[in-house]
């Protein structure tokens, strides 16, 4: 936190700088908001009303349905929105008014004192002396505070706080406390804080307040209350956690024992018309997380009992139909909960009403999802309006719009919703916002001067203890002896959180103070923390390429859980290579490349529709290509939108009229014929012969609706599916309509579509009202959005009659169709039934489209065929490909206004690339050193991009624009010291090498890993937890095919038990197809060690994706199997064989 | 098979109650005749068939009607129409067991359910000298089956009348004259007959003139003040806990400082659950200088049913009753008596400490405030 005096003099400055927007809620949508407004040259103010930003998302344990950390993931965004100028953060703050309007609002913030200054170094020792025993809120109360405390280790801004409600220095203080002011070495400690008012004028407001959850308590027949082992899902999620208050283990809080069989309850609150009718929209998955955790915990029998498994998202379905095998899912609710003996007694009824009573050891509720406190107020200080729900009101066509101009929400303020969609609306909130941005700047803290990295390299080591994670299972402190020892290691610290903001702070102040010119931080994964250590040294002056990670975490700690002593080993060979690699890096500048400041549009339907609107309305010039001669996509084929019941027409409307009074260019029976380029400078030929110059690209596609094959779809004209019903709604006949859900979704690698129950909750009440007889078949109902259990609801009342075919199998084997009637085993009364039926309606969702220019800008695709998203839970409309964001049903199946949305998101991203007009591109791009180059232009042959230009034995030539780093070129080219990579150079990974293999070097097994696909599985073996032996080594490059025979030789020649080498799955290679080559050059290796008498076997490949942790922990097994299977003879003699062979 | 027809038919009779369930099975796992290992009811299940017109299952003249299912059910179905509505379409289809036929011929012929004579619904007040409503009164008693034909209550009445004298009270009541309410009727799903029989005692009690109905039953109560009054009832009902206490608080009664010694309170279902939890009961029972309540187990809105609800009075059921199972909780809180205030409760409680040679007095609460008046 900034003290004040800084404060007013941001004021001060603030007059003649950009326009300010506000943002009120710091979780993780107010985070994503903030930091796409700074981005795109806004300023930021963001008021929490907590001690830390972070929100909810800071206290989960892990996130579905990736199990990603969340708060590692969470962590370096926090950071970078207290470290970046362009935002200021105001904690223990409350707007209590808003005065003027849109362009204009002055607003009025009261912000509480914390009673800690800047200078607090999170030493803890405050804490200690507290007397002051409470419940820590962050804990869900589980774990104890003290009266001064900081909420959770990663908290931002970094000091700690006073509770002075708590404190014993609370006025009157006849007894003045004074011992945390007595503990505290820097005098960071200051009672005489006062209480600060804050005037601003903000152009523009994004409220994103959040949630919080049901008080369980009123659930009386649960038994909340009166049993310490009912939880609820939230309390789980602290206990979960490593740093929560049971550091991890699963104890019941009764008596501290661990449970052996647990029982979670869904719905916990919601869809219940005794408190919250909505759908509280996240808690199947992250229970289903939950539960697959506490499997994970080594907990045998984990039974949930559900209502609808509400698994509508990306990836939902597989988790939930994966987690099956070890959990049992029980449709129904209890009737009672509560204590019998030594555990729980719950009774419920099983569909063939049987009546069960059953005893857990502990239960966990699934709590609703409410407004968050002083939600209510706010909107009367805000002048907004409410919802029935009791969240901010919102509109279809423009989702994060409120009720009054220039104010907009995101996230759970606008209704529950899980991460993803809450950034998202995050993202399109800030490109709302930025409407009213006119003035843009992005300010430059002094950069201080670099430091002189000339001389000896002096190495700091900073070693993570991530509370347990790592500290749990290695002893740091024997690692930090060792590590001091080694040569140029001129300082080691251990932190309990490097990651922390006072840690980051701390390092960049040991730099100068000790003078290092070398940083390595032993935790966690680079792939997530990298960049956040690389910001620090840079505030120090330290060129950032002379820093290097070791992943002591996820590589090792929690890998190895129960062999402490290898661990520690290994720890050190890890650091040891981090660094030895330290020693050698070079300072590095990013490159600068322009951005051309236009935005290309493909496809115009509802989110294209938005992107480009958006984005135009910002001044920026955008072209709307789209395929059809009219605008709008699938809107044009039906009739409601649900569950907002809209009709479509009209919003069609709305949105074009918007489109049109924006400016966009727009093209209509245009196709893109070819697209090319990389990010800020894209070039697409349109077929109407126009040329566009494209800084950045909005994938904006769609999808096609699936095509029935089922149910006589095609030859029995009484069977239609909901896209036909949707436009021949006037001339429905006959009687009976019975409409059967899933047709061509939720089977084999097909999803949930997602929007299609709401659509067919609103057809059936739309036929019911026409005065037919509907019945609706479904699986699971995942009426999932704002409204859609109220159409469900509705549906009921009306006397829609609704059958559960059996949920295991697809419609079309779970429903016999005879042409007048339908036979199936109704699964809500376990009974078979027959049905008549006039007319068949199937409810068809979406299926991927297949377009050339995917290919041309080479985006992924997720295991369905829609395209991938660089992060499922932190960046859902961004493509891995820089430059390009998706939009709508493209990226996946998704409803209208979730579609609008994203197509606003993508404005906001594309916005602040293009105003910004120039990005920086990391230095990895090979060197050419032109007196040893022979120009035979091998490597121009092998580059996947075509960067690298020449004639043979004439010239040759790299464009650093056109090279994506992967280092092909680099393992293809056989002349020494001809072409070398930046950060990955030979001598690099061979130093590595020679760490990883200093001792025993017989027992280890040698892994190159890419930075994109393996060692993100390796990572995601750390982070599932899945076991493997300690004897790998990973040495992580940017692509497989930068390692070349030279490398690998080099390997073997340490006399390693193995090698092998890892990389993404063929066709998923980040690099286009170098992974190929690859392929190639280790079967020909292969053959190489097998002429020289080397076992082959001791070199292999192995392709591992992001996902795939188990994969690449069984490979190590079976490789540890192998090296445990040779002679120590053959090992060691190894490096004879290939003598001569072998360059250094 | 799916019969439309059918289900049409199912639904208006339920009102279409029963359509807004989502099949949860809270209320099948809630009922208490299943706790009780009692032939309990597949709730859900009827649920079910109301929803889409199938033939009906088995058990649904167990359900006692005491709404305890409906305390937890998320989308708060009303459950016991819907088992009404599907009582009615089992009667109009002549499924319905002899024992309730019979009842009904029995309300039809002598105005009660009991068998018993009209001549002898007032023997209960011989020699209290009690007015006539027909006369004028402000208040008309109504007095009810069950405790009329039921001698060992008939101590309860008298004290309530003594009680209503004691503090001024102008009451009368319809003497011989006096007609069941019909809930045994409208339990029995006999729509018609029902019509016919509230027609006629609106008539009667308006003709009376009286302010207010006092209704010693709260089965009776809750006929009058949601049934009655949704077809045409005027006048203010109250049961006589609810008056009593309102007697209290103008002042028009008070309480020695009795030895009651501990009691315990069993809530009858229709003033617990159905109108409201009981709150005049224990307000009234916590006047009393120096009472000690021991509350049972399941109380207030959460009270555990006697058993005798919904005309299970007339039909045998074996093993186990809801009522054994009261008597224990009931013991088990180390009250000497239990206090109701509903007479179907009152023979259940009592007759299942007889039984099961439980030492605890059944008390109806007018008596038990009889004895502590001042």
């Amino acid at each position: 936190m900034r003290t004040l005096a800084v404060l007013n003099e941001d004021m001060r400055r603030a007059s003649n700088m950009a326009d300010k927007v506000m943002i009120i809620g710091g979780g993780i949508a107010g985070i994503q908001a903030s930091l796409d407004l700074a981005e795109a040259g806004a300023e930021v103010l963001l008021v929490e009303k907590t001690a830390s930003i972070g929100g909810k998302m800071a206290a989960l344990d892990k996130n579905f349905p990736t199990f990603d950390c969340s708060i590692c993931i969470e962590a370096p965004k926090m950071s970078d929105v207290t470290h970046n100028p362009n935002i200021k953060v105001l904690t223990l703050a409350e707007v209590t008014e808003v005065k003027g309007e849109e362009g204009n609002f002055q607003v009025t913030i009261n912000q509480k004192p914390r009673f800690v200054t800047d200078a607090c170094t999170r030493c803890d020792l405050c804490v200690q002396a507290c007397p002051q025993v409470l419940k820590n809120e962050f804990d869900a109360g589980v774990g104890a505070r003290k009266a001064i405390y900081t909420p959770f280790s990663q908290a931002e801004p970094g000091p700690y706080t006073i509770d002075i409600e708590s404190c014993l220095n609370d006025p009157p203080n006849y007894l003045p406390c004074g011992r945390c002011t007595d503990a505290c070495g820097p005098e960071a400690i200051d009672f005489n804080m006062t209480p600060n008012v804050i005037k601003e004028n903000v152009a523009s407001i994004i409220v994103a307040t959040g949630f919080d959850l049901f008080n369980a308590s009123l659930l009386e027949e649960f038994g909340y209350s009166s049993d310490p082992d009912i939880l609820t899902s939230y309390e789980l999620e602290r206990m979960l956690n490593a740093a929560g208050p049971t550091e991890g283990e699963i104890i019941k809080p009764s008596n501290g024992k661990h449970p052996e069989n647990i029982l979670f309850v869904l719905c916990a609150g919601s869809r219940d018309k005794r408190f919250v009718p909505y759908c509280s929209r996240t808690c199947c998955m992250y229970s289903i997380k939950e539960a697959s955790q506490l499997v994970d915990h080594g907990i045998k029998d984990v039974t949930v009992l559900y209502m609808d498994i509400r698994a509508y998202g990306k990836g939902f379905d597989e988790l939930y139909s994966r987690s099956q095998k070890d959990i049992r899912y029980i449709r129904s609710r209890p009737a009672s909960v509560k204590r019998k003996g030594d555990a729980i007694s719950v009774r419920y009824t099983t569909n063939d009403g049987k009546i069960i009573e059953e005893t857990y050891d502990m239960v966990v509720l699934a709590t609703a999802s409410i407004p968050s406190k002083g939600t209510e107020k706010l909107a009367k200080t805000l002048d907004l309006e409410l919802s029935e729900d009791g969240f901010f009101k919102n509109r279809l066509e423009d989702p994060v719009s409120t009720t009054r101009k220039g104010i907009f929400v995101a996230g759970c303020a606008s209704g529950p919703k899980d991460i993803p969609d809450s950034v998202t609306e995050a993202s399109a909130a800030t490109a709302q916002a930025l409407k009213y941005v006119k003035k843009r700047e992005w300010i430059e803290e002094p950069a201080p001067p670099p430091l002189d990295v000339s001389g000896e390299p002096k190495i700091g080591v900073f070693l993570c203890d991530c509370g347990s994670n790592i500290a749990g299972v290695v002893d740091v402190r024997k690692v930090a002896e060792e590590i001091r020892a080694l040569p140029n290691v001129a300082y080691v610290e251990e932190n309990k959180f490097t990651c922390a903001g006072s840690s980051q702070d701390a390092i960049a102040e040991k730099i100068k103070e000790k003078n290092l010119n070398r940083v390595v931080v032993g935790a966690c994964s680079p792939k997530t923390h990298g960049v956040t250590f690389q910001r620090v040294c840079s505030r120090a002056g330290l060129n950032p390429y002379l820093f290097e990670m070791a992943n002591v975490r996820n590589m090792d700690s929690w890998v190895h859980k129960k062999e402490k002593v290898p661990a520690t080993e290994k720890a050190v060979d890890i650091v040891n290579m981090a660094v030895s690699k330290a020693r050698l890096l070079t300072p590095m500048d990013d490159i600068e490349f322009p951005v051309i400041r236009t935005g290309l549009v493909i496809g115009g339907g509802p989110a294209g529709i938005a992107a480009a609107s958006s984005l135009s309305n910002m001044g920026v010039e955008v072209h709307l290509v789209e395929r059809e001669d009219k605008l709008g996509g699938l809107l044009n084929s039906i009739d409601v939108i649900s569950p907002e019941l809209e009709k479509a027409d009209k919003t069609l409307q709305k949105l074009q009229d918007g489109l049109r009074r924006s400016g966009a260019i727009i093209h209509t029976s245009t196709t893109v014929k070819e697209i090319s380029g990389f990010v800020g400078n894209f070039s697409a030929a349109l077929s109407d012969g126009t040329k566009v110059e494209a800084g950045a690209v909005i994938i904006a596609t769609g999808a096609d609706p699936y095509e029935p094959t089922e149910f006589k779809y095609g030859t029995d004209p009484e069977v239609i599916t909901s896209l036909d019903l949707e436009k021949n709604y006037s001339k429905v006949e006959g009687d009976k309509y019975s409409i059967i859900s899933c047709v061509g979704s939720r089977k084999g690698d097909k999803g949930c579509s997602r929007f299609c129950c709401s659509t067919m909750l609103q057809q059936a009440i739309d036929l019911k009202e026409k005065g037919k007889t509907v019945r609706v078949f479904y699986k699971d109902i995942r009426a999932y959005e704002r409204n859609a259990e109220e159409l469900y609801r509705k549906a009921g009342e009306k006397g829609v009659q609704f059958f559960r075919y059996e949920p295991s199998k697809s419609p079309e084997e779970a429903i016999e169709f005879d042409g007048t009637s339908l036979i199936f085993v109704d699964d809500l009364s376990s009974t078979k039934m027959k049905a008549p039926v006039d007319h068949l309606v199937l409810n068809i969702g979406l299926k991927p489209k297949d377009e050339e220019i995917f290919t041309q800008l080479k985006l992924s695709r997720d295991s369905e065929g829609f395209l991938l998203e660089v992060h499922p839970k932190l960046g859902p409309v961004e493509a891995a490909v820089q430059g390009v964001f998706l939009a709508g049903t493209v990226q996946g199946p998704k409803g209208v206004k979730e579609s609008i949305s994203q197509g606003y998101a993508t404005a906001a991203k594309a916005a602040k690339l293009l105003f910004r007009g120039k990005i920086d591109k990391e230095p990895i791009i090979p060197q050419i050193e032109q007196s040893k180059c022979v120009k035979c232009l091998r490597c121009a042959e092998v580059c996947p991009y075509g960067a690298i230009k020449g004639e043979r034995g004439k010239w040759i030539n790299l464009v650093p624009a056109a090279c994506m780093g992967c280092g092909n070129c680099v393992a293809e080219c056989n002349i020494e010291g001809a072409i070398s990579m930046p950060n990955f150079t030979d001598k690099q990974i061979m130093t590595q090498i020679d760490a990883a293999t200093a001792e025993k070097p017989e027992e280890k097994l040698v892994v190159f890993a890419c930075n994109w696909c393996s060692y993100a599985g390796a990572d995601q073996a750390g982070i599932s937890k899945i076991q493997y032996p300690p004897s790998a080594r990973v040495i992580r490059t940017m692509c497989s095919s930068r390692i070349s025979q030279k490398l690998v030789m080099y390997a073997f020649s340490k006399n390693p038990g193995a090698v092998l080498v890892t990389g993404c799955h063929i066709n998923d290679c980040h690099y286009i197809d170098a992974n190929e080559y690859t392929e190639k050059r280790v079967d020909r290796w292969k053959r190489f060690l097998e002429a020289k008498k080397v076992n082959p076997d001791r070199l292999q490949l192995w392709w591992v994706s992001a996902a795939e942790g188990n994969r690449f922990a069984s490979k190590i097994r079976e490789m540890d199997a192998l090296i445990k299977s040779l002679s120590k003879d053959e090992i060691t003699s190894t490096e004879s064989k290939l003598k001569g062979v072998v360059r250094r | 098979m799916v019969d439309d027809s059918r289900w049409e038919k199912v639904t208006n009779l339920t009102g279409f109650d029963g359509n807004e369930c989502f099949q949860c099975g809270a209320c099948t796992a809630t009922c208490p005749l299943g706790y009780m290992g009692e032939e309990t009811i597949d709730t859900r299940n009827l649920m079910r068939r109301a929803q889409i017109g199938l033939d009906l299952s088995e058990g649904i003249w167990n359900c006692s009607t005491c709404k305890l299912c409906e305390n937890s059910c998320p989308r708060q179905v009303n459950i016991v129409n819907v088992i009404r509505g599907l009582r009615q379409l089992e009667f109009e289809d002549r499924k319905a067991p002899d024992k309730i036929v019979a009842m009904l011929w029995d309300i039809y012929e002598n105005g009660n359910p009991w068998g018993g004579k009209k001549s002898d619904r007032s023997k209960w007040s011989e020699g209290l000298q009690i007015k006539d409503a027909d006369n004028g009164s402000d208040v008309l008693l109504y007095v009810g089956c069950d405790a009329a034909y039921n001698k060992n209550l008939h101590g309860s009445l008298r004290s309530l009348a003594d009680l209503l004298k004691k503090a001024g009270v102008d009451f009368g009541t319809l003497g011989n004259k006096e007609r069941c309410c019909g809930e045994p009727v409208r339990n029995a799903g006999e729509a018609y007959y029902l019509d016919d029989l509230v027609r006629d005692n609106i008539a009667t009690f308006e003709k009376t003139g009286a302010k207010t109905i006092v209704a010693f039953s709260p089965h009776c109560e809750h006929m009058f003040e949601k049934y009655y009054r949704e077809r045409g009832l005027k006048i203010e009902v109250k049961h006589y806990s609810e008056y009593l206490n309102d007697l209290v608080k103008k002042g028009k009664l008070s309480f020695k400082e009795g030895k009651t010694g501990k009691i315990t309170i069993h809530d009858p279902c229709y003033l617990s659950r159905y109108d409201g939890g009981g709150d005049d009961l224990r307000e009234i029972l916590h006047s009393i200088p120096g009472i000690e309540v021991k509350e049972m187990e399941s109380s207030g809105k959460n009270s555990l049913c006697c058993g005798g609800g919904g005309n299970r009075m007339f039909i045998d059921f074996e093993g186990k009753r809801l009522s054994d199972f009261r008597m224990e909780q009931a013991r088990s809180t180390g009250a000497e008596t239990v206090l109701t205030a509903c007479p179907v409760c009152n023979m259940n409680l009592t007759d299942s400490g007889k039984t099961n040679g439980i030492d605890l007095k059944v008390k109806e609460v007018s008596e038990f405030l009889e004895e502590n008046v001042k």
